[in-house]
């Protein structure tokens, strides 16, 4: 009995010692990934100040990169967790009030964050989708800044980022979360194409949808992923008319309903007509 | 017995049929809304890339809940059937009908979002639950306050919950006070409960009592330290299966992260409501163990039948469903055939099973009757082989020593020999 006790006990302080060896490297590796800084190449972008373009700019924040699904409607920031094991990670108020990056932020530092997900600090950012918004053209991502800059101050201080095992454990497992890991920072970035009807545009307008339909559209694998939008995919049978229709008023073609907590249509549904086609368009070109 | 005392026993007992009732039908009427505020309060995505279902997640957590509820309900009804004629009893009936109910009754009817006719009602059962755990820490076994100044501590302790639960926003409520000062308040007053059993074990207690109390004391103490257990999991469980999360921020991330915390949450939620069953386990435990109030022998029936009911139920389930895909494998129909050949399995297993269950109780808890078993048939077999008389005898007293245990033992043999 005693025998089996000690043994017992043994075990219990091995699988401890291996568990606390197995946290401290897990938070010793993403500590150090989170520490690395990256020098980045100066990137001239104009940030124009005119009414179109701050107009783009909202466009392209609130209907094309759903920038407000993280930071919030008021794009003032928004907590996304909170607890000992996953830690404390929040989406950062964009304006200029207190706790916000508008107050401190120049262009180059929006460039940084937005195309490469590296900090005014030039450590690398956690969640950003950079890794999609890397090839935003020169002209719309002056246009955002510009947006932006032009956001009302909202005061909200959040918390600084504290990532908990869970949180690090996820990072190890995926690192496109670190997304300046995953993106070749010199690599060429093509010119942004006109605004047109044509697949190419509709292709530079769908990249946010890949966060959600994955990298070629072809539906996630996580429960409540996009669908198969490539040909054969699940709108095999939809007709352009109906692709907009769905987008507007959330109703698939036999009637059911689209769920407005997965899919957010109701941003892609401002979409102007010609945009929805440009996207029309492109999907008809993914095999 | 005083015919006042007789009154207020009754009286006591009506209270406690009463407050059972109550408990029952809050707990009834709330399964409903108990299992849609479960699988409402979970992220669909993470279930779902668990492998789960949401109406599994919810039917199981409903199930742990209420497994807890009844575990106490049957413990308590038991107390009370046999014992509801000692107050110590009654108030552990109390005891265990209303606490077993404490934490599925707070997640059905939290604060603020019910009637206030049926937040008075859950208050009460919180008040009593709350009041009898924490004095039977200081009345346990014999009813008695011992030291006696340790009743002020059990008015005071009701003076204080009556305040919390019932005028929650008062300056004398326990509740509106700083975290650290109800901290101060619970250790203070559990500390003094278990310093009142440790001076009752060392001073006081018969070495059976000793016996008794060590196991019930221990269920009282968690019973007691469980408000600290209650509120652990919302501080250290993370709210990561949240349905609030943006989608896209959910695609984002991957599904990795929410399914960790959705397995820890899983694992903990189990491992906290399954720690409310050492109450009432603990007094199962000194019930069936050392005879406590004795009424083993109805507990040692529930266990048996309880134990048997859910194996047969289980192989019932599992071979229905066994037997159909086999069936269906084979023949294409098979539903009749699956159901007559399990339940005729099911009728086959019934006595076996029973005497097998019954033995390993026996085993666990009845040491003595056990063992009694073994060195009888060990004697049995020790007279088919020994023909010398005086080993006989020995192997005799030795047996009669190890099985009815009596303080001296001796053998008188006839002398038949001639001339004798």
């Amino acid at each position: 009995m005693r025998r089996s006790i000690k043994y017992l006990f043994l075990l219990a302080a091995s699988l401890v010692a291996l568990l606390a060896m197995s946290v401290f490297f897990v938070n010793r590796s993403v500590e150090q990934r989170l520490a690395r800084t990256y020098e980045l190449p100066t990137e001239p972008i104009e940030v124009p100040s005119d009414a179109a373009a701050i107009e783009r700019g909202r466009h392209l924040v609130t209907t094309i990169f759903f920038c407000q699904e993280c930071h919030g409607e008021d794009l003032a920031g928004k907590p996304h967790f909170s607890d000992p094991l996953s830690g404390t990670v929040s989406a950062k108020n964009l304006t200029a009030g207190a706790g916000g990056l508008g107050g401190k932020f120049s262009d180059a530092d929006w460039v940084r964050v937005i195309r490469h997900g590296v900090d005014e600090d030039s450590h690398p950012l956690i969640e950003m989708p950079s890794n999609s918004y890397y090839y935003i053209g020169d002209a719309d991502l002056g246009a955002i800044i510009a947006f932006l800059k032009s956001l009302p101050p909202v005061d909200n201080e959040l918390p600084e980022r504290d990532l908990g095992l869970f949180y690090q454990l996820a990072i190890l497992s995926d690192p496109s979360l670190i997304p300046a890991e995953v993106i070749d920072h010199t690599a060429p970035r093509p010119p942004a194409p006109e605004p047109a009807v044509s697949a190419e545009y509709g292709k530079y307008l769908a990249t946010a949808c890949t966060i959600c339909h994955g990298p070629d559209l072809s539906g996630g694998t996580a429960a409540g992923a996009g669908l198969d939008l490539t040909g054969g995919g699940n709108l095999t049978e939809w007709t352009e008319a109906e692709f907009m229709h769905a987008l507007r008023t959330g109703e698939r073609p036999r009637g059911e309903d689209i769920d407005p907590s997965r899919m957010p249509w109701k941003r892609v549904g401002k979409l102007t007509d010609d945009e929805l086609r440009a996207i029309w368009l492109y999907l008809q070109t993914l095999q | 017995m005083p015919a006042s005392l007789d009154k207020r026993l009754l009286a006591a007992r009506t209270a406690w049929v009463a407050v059972t009732v109550l408990v029952v039908a809050l707990v009834a009427l709330g399964v409903p809304g108990l299992y849609a505020r479960l699988i409402a309060g979970v992220d669909e995505r993470s279930v779902t890339d668990l492998g789960w279902t949401l109406p599994g997640y919810g039917t199981y957590l409903t199930g742990l809940y209420l497994l807890v509820v009844v575990a106490h309900l049957v413990i308590g009804a038991i107390v009370f059937w046999r014992r509801s004629n000692e107050w110590i009893a009654l108030a552990l009936a109390f005891a265990l009908v209303c606490n077993g109910a404490l934490l599925p009754l707070s997640l059905i009817y939290p604060s603020g979002s019910v009637s206030p006719v049926v937040q008075l009602l859950v208050g009460l059962v919180t008040y009593i639950g709350l009041v009898t755990g924490l004095s039977l820490l200081y009345l346990f076994p014999d009813g008695r306050f011992i030291p006696r100044w340790t009743q002020l501590m059990v008015i005071a302790w009701a003076g204080l919950l009556f305040f919390a639960i019932f005028t929650p926003t008062s300056a004398l409520s326990l509740a509106a006070w700083p975290i650290p000062l109800q901290l101060l308040v619970l250790v203070v007053w559990s500390g003094v409960g278990l310093f009142a059993q440790l001076h009752r074990y060392l001073e006081v207690s018969s070495p059976l009592q000793r016996q008794q109390t060590k196991w019930a004391i221990l269920g009282l103490g968690l019973a007691v330290l469980g408000p600290f257990g209650y509120f652990l999991p919302f501080v250290i469980l993370p709210a990561l299966s949240d349905p609030e999360v943006p989608n896209i921020l959910y695609q984002r991330i991957g599904p990795s992260l929410f399914t960790f915390s959705l397995v820890f949450r899983l694992i903990g939620l189990t491992g906290f409501t399954l720690a409310l069953l050492i109450f009432p386990a603990s007094f199962v435990v000194a019930i069936l163990r050392y005879r406590l109030w004795d009424i083993d022998v109805i507990i040692n029936r529930t266990l048996v039948y309880g134990a048997l009911t859910s194996t047969l139920a289980l192989v019932y389930l599992g071979g229905v469903a066994l037997l159909q895909t086999m069936f269906y494998g084979l023949t294409g129909q098979g539903d009749q055939l699956a159901i007559v050949a399990t339940t005729l399995a099911v009728a086959a297993l019934f006595n076996p099973l029973r005497r097998r269950i019954q033995a390993v109780i026996d085993r666990r808890f009845y040491r003595r009757r056990y063992d009694a078993a073994r060195a009888l048939a060990a004697f049995s077999g020790t007279v088919q082989e020994e023909v010398d008389l005086e080993d006989v005898s020995q192997a005799l007293l030795r047996v009669v020593e190890e099985t009815v245990q009596p303080l001296q033992t001796s053998i008188w043999l006839r002398d038949i020999r001639p001339g004798s």
